[in-house]
């Protein structure tokens, strides 16, 4: 199935010197990123790193104060790309007084020529709700149900999933994810989910963007990324790091007692006498979080085309001058 | 690029695919009649517009059957003619008081509820129409579905705009009709206090024109504050505020009447008691020029009170009876013309705020 939904070429998403800003506060600042079609990913952050800024912006609910960002090669709120993109934003704001009925009668009437209501009625169905049962009266979790029913209904090529589990018990977080794998692999949707729950994550997403304090931190296939990175483990004492680290880029160290554990971007053979491992997912995104002062990585497919091009084209210009 | 994403794509509208159990609530046969936003914002508001509407049917039929009560009290008393000057005039008199108390206090309320109609029609729309969406985050539902948020701005205010001035213009031409047969007669007397000039927002245009003017207010201030409380109580008073300078300058849409009297004259022009509105009373210089009303006529002698003021005369500015249309007219296009400044500054935010 992934074979058929992974579409390296194609892009999904991508962002140039994206930033967002409330009033005097910057949620976003200087983001570039692609991410390619046909991918599943993670967005992270800690609360407030701008996540939910980010996913509105996708979704054509907002503007960027600076730099750009398209989805599918258009602007968000374009007549043509806003068809093609669902959003589920944190706090799934639906209309109380209607009945579910009502909830996917208003997908159909605001979605013409694109509405699945059978995919729509089957995803309400799983969750055992009855169509007349009003919105206000359901739980947290079946809101959300209904909520996703109204996302897939309208049949997106781009699903943007803001804290989607987060009031579901884990029952029903497995149901709804195993549906949600589904229609992302049925349909070749390209899917983001923000989320701060590690474990709802791992094993789900195939790429990851890491974002803190507004930037981008990471951004890549998720095993590229667990690839370029390692955690090394052996005695280490006194003061700063050891000498043999100083050409690869520290992420994070801890020191317990005489032992260092850090977490590196290897550069070059790694030191004999330290042990090595490739970090978990949780290990990496932790490293990460905890240490914002880290440069970011971003593996070939993240990298924004326009800006490989801008940057191919001045490397181009600078090359005479340097041989000069 | 759209080839690749086709080739995976499962046929929409084909067979119901394979997963789960698919519950056939809703017949598949049924043939989807397609509204739109229309669908939606009449599903959102079909309660107040079905209160609304009966609320509306209740008011026609009271008014048709005041009309009747009133047209038929009338003509068994005579009042449609003249009063021949003699001892007639006393039972007239009488019947006059016995319709007074009998209609007066229920054209009141008739007129109040219609002179009140643009504060509901703004409580309504900064509300219910704008603010709620805003507050709740409902609005990003509809903002990420396939129609532009501009296309749902637009019909979400038009429809309620367009049943709130249906509404309020039927309500108001069957008020103007019940009102016109009796409101004239004995210099305006029988309706004392919703004389033309008095119940002047209840009549002709002037509902209609105050409630565009309501909705418009009311969905800039909706779209400016979103807060549903807020943003109703903030329309109140703006409507309240802006309503005031509007009544100040209404004598002054159509030239009036000047009406002088000498000061040898025992008193002042009256400024009550008929049907002319007669809204301004000053006293006269020899020079031609006008002073205001100093108050004389509570003094001891009226004449030695102008006089003392440098005056010789009195003056009082009137519109008769017969400037009713062209003032309402007048004004119903004044208020127009300021709901669509409001009405700008209302797409003018809407434009900021949607992406």
């Amino acid at each position: 199935m992934t074979g058929l939904t992974f579409q390296p070429e194609r892009t999904a998403v991508e962002a140039v010197g994206l930033g967002a800003r409330y009033r005097r506060r910057w949620a976003l600042q200087d983001c570039s990123f692609r991410l390619p079609a046909g991918r599943v990913c993670a967005l992270v952050g800690p609360n407030g790193a701008g996540k939910s800024t980010l996913l509105s912006l996708a979704a054509g609910l907002r503007r960027p104060a600076e730099g750009s960002l398209t989805v599918f090669g258009g602007r968000p709120g374009a007549a043509d790309v806003r068809p093609r993109i669902a959003y589920l934003s944190q706090d799934k704001p639906l209309y109380p007084r209607f009945t579910i009925a009502d909830t996917l009668r208003m997908g159909r009437e605001l979605n013409p020529g694109r509405w699945d209501q059978a995919v729509a009625e089957r995803t309400v169905a799983d969750g055992g709700l009855s169509h007349e049962a009003r919105i206000g009266d359901l739980s947290g979790g079946q809101r959300t149900r209904v909520a996703l029913a109204l996302a897939f209904g309208k049949r997106p090529e781009l699903l943007l999933l803001d804290e989607p589990m987060a009031d579901l018990d884990p029952l029903v977080r497995h149901e709804m994810t195993a549906a949600l794998m589904a229609q992302a692999a049925e349909h070749a949707t390209t899917v983001v989910i923000a989320s701060h729950v590690l474990a709802e994550l791992e094993g789900v997403c195939d790429y990851l963007l890491l974002i803190a304090d507004g930037r981008v931190r990471l951004a890549g296939e998720v095993e590229d990324l667990l690839a370029a990175h390692s955690v090394l483990v052996g005695r280490h004492e006194g003061p700063g790091l050891p000498r043999e680290f100083a050409t690869h880029t520290v992420v994070e160290s801890r020191a317990t007692g005489r032992q260092l554990t850090a977490l590196v971007r290897p550069d070059g053979p790694l030191p004999e006498q330290w042990r090595a491992t490739e970090p978990s997912l949780e290990e990496l995104l932790l490293a990460h979080l905890r240490s914002p002062g880290a440069p970011a990585l971003l593996t070939p497919s993240a990298e924004p085309r326009a800006l490989r091009r801008r940057l191919h084209a001045q490397g181009a210009s600078r090359l005479p001058e340097a041989a000069a | 690029m759209s080839t690749t994403a086709s080739v995976t794509r499962i046929t929409p509208g084909g067979p119901v695919g394979p997963v789960g159990p698919v519950g056939p609530v809703e017949p598949a046969g049924r043939p989807p009649r397609s509204l739109g936003i229309a669908w939606l914002v009449w599903r959102q508001h079909r309660t107040t517009a079905w209160i609304a509407l009966a609320v509306l049917a209740a008011l026609c039929a009271e008014l048709v059957w005041l009309r009747s009560a009133m047209t038929g009290y009338v003509a068994q008393h005579g009042l449609a003619v003249p009063c021949p000057d003699g001892d007639g005039c006393a039972a007239r008199h009488a019947a006059v008081d016995g319709f007074r108390g009998r209609f007066l206090d229920v054209i009141g309320y008739n007129a109040l509820l219609l002179e009140f109609l643009p504060f509901l029609a703004g409580l309504f729309v900064a509300g219910p129409v704008v603010a709620r969406e805003l507050e709740s985050g409902t609005y990003k539902v509809a903002w990420t579905q396939s129609v532009s948020p501009l296309r749902w701005f637009a019909v979400k205010l038009g429809l309620p705009v367009l049943a709130l001035v249906a509404g309020a213009s039927l309500l108001s031409a069957a008020f103007t009709w019940t009102w016109r047969p009796v409101g004239h007669l004995e210099q305006g007397r029988l309706v004392d206090g919703n004389r033309w000039y008095e119940a002047f927002d209840a009549l002709g245009p002037a509902p209609v024109a105050g409630v565009l003017f309501g909705a418009a207010l009311g969905a800039l201030t909706g779209l400016l504050v979103r807060r549903a409380p807020a943003a109703m109580a903030a329309t109140v008073a703006v409507c309240a505020v802006l309503y005031w300078p509007l009544t100040a300058v209404r004598p002054y849409l159509a030239d009036p009447v000047t009406q002088t009297r000498p000061a040898s004259a025992d008193y002042p022009p009256a400024l009550s008691g008929s049907d002319s509105w007669r809204y301004e009373r000053g006293m006269t210089t020899p020079s031609g020029g006008r002073l205001p009303d100093a108050r004389c006529i509570e003094a001891s002698s009226i004449q030695h009170c102008v006089t003392g003021h440098g005056a010789d005369g009195w003056y009082l500015d009137y519109h008769p009876a017969a400037h009713f249309q062209r003032l309402e007219w007048a004004e119903a296009g004044l208020v127009t013309a300021a709901a669509a400044v409001l009405a700008g500054g209302a797409v003018w935010r809407l434009r900021r705020l949607c992406p």
